[in-house]
């Protein structure tokens, strides 16, 4: 964050200022910047501009012109999904809701001047700022294994190229080979995702490489739907996948993608694909900003906005909320709370108590879904859980088919309601 | 209603058991909670967590389109989900978070839809 002499100086009276004369804006209509076009952002920006129909100037920060979900990059990986089916651009953003999508990357945020300055030069003023950079990796959280080795040791955890990579890795693997994944230590974005890519990839890999070998390093003694997948697995993969948790030294992990070897507990491994999954904190953009404490960014339960400043609602993984876990859905649900706070602030439109809710739906093999979810509402502490359920193991395939069918209707809905 | 009641004495006459699936059959709300005008704005609002899964263009893969159906078809579907005379659990959890003045304005909200 730019914090220069004439700025901090400035900043009492700003305040002042903002406190005593709210809504007034230099150009007429209120500005509403949003940084990151993913679940929680591109959801921000259309509801926005949607329902206060042209009274809020919006304008979307995101540096791809192609946003790969990473909700169905597993499905991508175990081959149900196609690259092209995960794919989504902001031309609907722009044509159908008049967002004002600038591809580029926010480098800097002042927040007493409210403006963001991008990497391409230019400058945004805003009345009211967004954050919804999804997560970057901790910096040395496994050991050998850093950004520049992405390419030998693929974290495939921000989908694209990365997910490209990891199953060209995992189809040139020879027969017999092993494939290990480092999985991340709490809390990181999507709970059930590495385990859904276990099963993905062991369901790949039971079809191209039967004799192959799986191992998974935990560092947790225990992980998001952990009964459905060990289920799952002893039915479709016995045998394939060996994973390794705290107790048994899952956390005593460390790479050397040169040689592709795996050490865990004191003990070395030759394999032939790796995924690391390092440890995870807020998009870097937020501790630009200030808005961090530790890896996260503290919000209020109430609308999303920062404990830091109230100007800038931040959203999705980078949030540090409370009970929800990071997904997709939980970003999407966030991004409608924070929408409706932002209309409320700057046009004056009906505020309601915010509430929220999430569901997450993994693939264990063709035609086996399981799925947790929970309600959640604001408290003034965070958001807190109010009821949830959880697949049970032993359903009947019946239900297993249906659950994954209405995974295929929520993949549909969430990615319209993203970007129309 | 009056021909719900009917067919909920038909069946206890002849004796049928009652499952899961016929259970909502013979599941009537009072009037009270039918008579309630729904809050149209309010149900704009909640709406916008089911459309994450419930789509627009009313296309239903996996997942019902509900976007203009009747709003008693709709109060009657939430009211059962929550208690637990339709099965789906996501939609159990849904519903039961819902109050019923939340219930009539979103399905007011929903039936307004085209
Ligand atoms: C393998 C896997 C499977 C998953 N499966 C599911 C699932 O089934 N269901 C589910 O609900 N969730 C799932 N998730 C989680 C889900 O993808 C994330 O929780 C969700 O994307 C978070 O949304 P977000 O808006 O916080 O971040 P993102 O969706 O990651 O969006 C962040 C965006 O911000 C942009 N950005 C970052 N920094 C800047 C900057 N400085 N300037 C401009 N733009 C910037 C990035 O380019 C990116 O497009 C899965 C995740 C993974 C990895």
């Amino acid at each position: 964050m730019s914090i220069n002499r004439r700025s901090f100086i400035q900043t009492a009276a700003a305040v002042t200022a903002s406190l005593s004369a709210p809504m007034v804006m230099a150009s007429g209509k209120p500005r509403v910047v949003v940084v990151g076009g993913g679940a929680g952002g591109a959801t921000a920006a259309r509801y926005i501009a949607k329902d206060s129909k042209g009274a809020i100037d919006v304008t979307l920060v995101e540096p791809s012109r192609t946003y790969y979900t990473c909700f169905f990059s597993n499905l991508y990986l175990g081959g149900f999904r196609d690259l092209g089916s995960i794919a989504h651009s902001y031309g609907n953003l722009a044509s159908e809701y008049g967002v004002n999508v600038v591809h580029d990357w926010a480098v800097d945020i002042d927040r007493e001047g409210k403006t963001v300055s991008l990497a391409g030069g230019g400058t945004l003023d805003y009345d009211r700022l967004v954050l919804s950079p999804g997560i970057d990796f901790v910096d040395g959280a496994v050991e050998g294994w850093d950004l520049n080795a992405q390419n030998k040791m693929p974290h495939a955890y921000k989908a694209g190229s990365q997910t490209e990579l990891l199953k060209a890795q995992l189809a040139s693997m020879p027969a017999g080979g092993v494939f290990a994944m480092v999985a991340p230590p709490n809390p990181y974005r999507c709970p059930p995702g590495p385990y859904e890519r276990v099963s993905m990839i062991a369901h790949m890999l039971k079809k191209s490489n039967p004799t192959a070998k799986i191992i998974v390093a935990d560092p947790k003694p225990k992980f998001s739907k952990m009964g459905l997948f060990q289920e799952g697995w002893a039915n479709h993969y016995d045998g394939m996948i060996d994973w390794i948790g705290s107790e048994f030294g899952g956390g005593d992990v460390s790479v050397n993608p040169e040689a592709m070897t795996v050490s865990i507990d004191g003990e070395q491994t030759k394999v032939d694909a790796c995924n690391v999954i390092p440890a995870m904190k807020a998009g870097r953009i937020c501790e630009m900003a200030g808005i961090t404490d530790g890896n996260w960014a503290p919000v209020s339960a109430h609308d999303m906005s920062s404990k830091v400043d109230s100007n800038i609602h931040v959203l999705g993984d980078a949030s540090m909320q409370g009970d929800m876990p990071k997904s997709g859905f939980s970003a999407n649900s966030q991004a409608k709370v924070a929408a409706m706070a932002i209309r409320g602030a700057l046009t004056g439109s009906k505020v309601f108590p915010a509430k929220y809710s999430n569901t997450c739906w993994s693939l264990v093999d063709t035609n086996d879904g399981v799925k947790v979810g929970a309600t959640y509402k604001a408290t003034d502490e965070k958001i807190a859980k109010v009821d949830g359920f959880i697949s049970k193991t032993g359903e009947t395939a019946d239900v297993r088919k249906a659950t994954y069918e209405e995974s295929l209707g929520w993949y549909a809905g969430i990615t319209a309601d993203m970007f129309g | 209603m009056y021909s719900r009641l009917l067919f909920g004495i038909f069946i206890a006459v002849i004796g049928i058991a009652v499952h899961a699936e016929n259970k909502k059959e013979e599941f009537i709300l009072p009037s009270s909670i039918l008579e309630i005008e729904g809050d149209l704005a309010y149900g704009e609002y909640l709406a916008s967590d089911c459309q994450t899964c419930h789509r627009a263009d009313n296309s239903d893969q996996g997942i019902p389109g509900i976007h203009g159906r009747e709003t008693i078809e709709l109060v009657y579907a939430l009211h059962e989900y929550k208690n637990k005379y339709r099965t789906n659990e996501v939609m159990q959890m849904m519903a039961g978070g819902l109050d019923d003045e939340e219930i009539a304005a979103l399905a007011t909200y929903f039936a307004s839809l085209q």
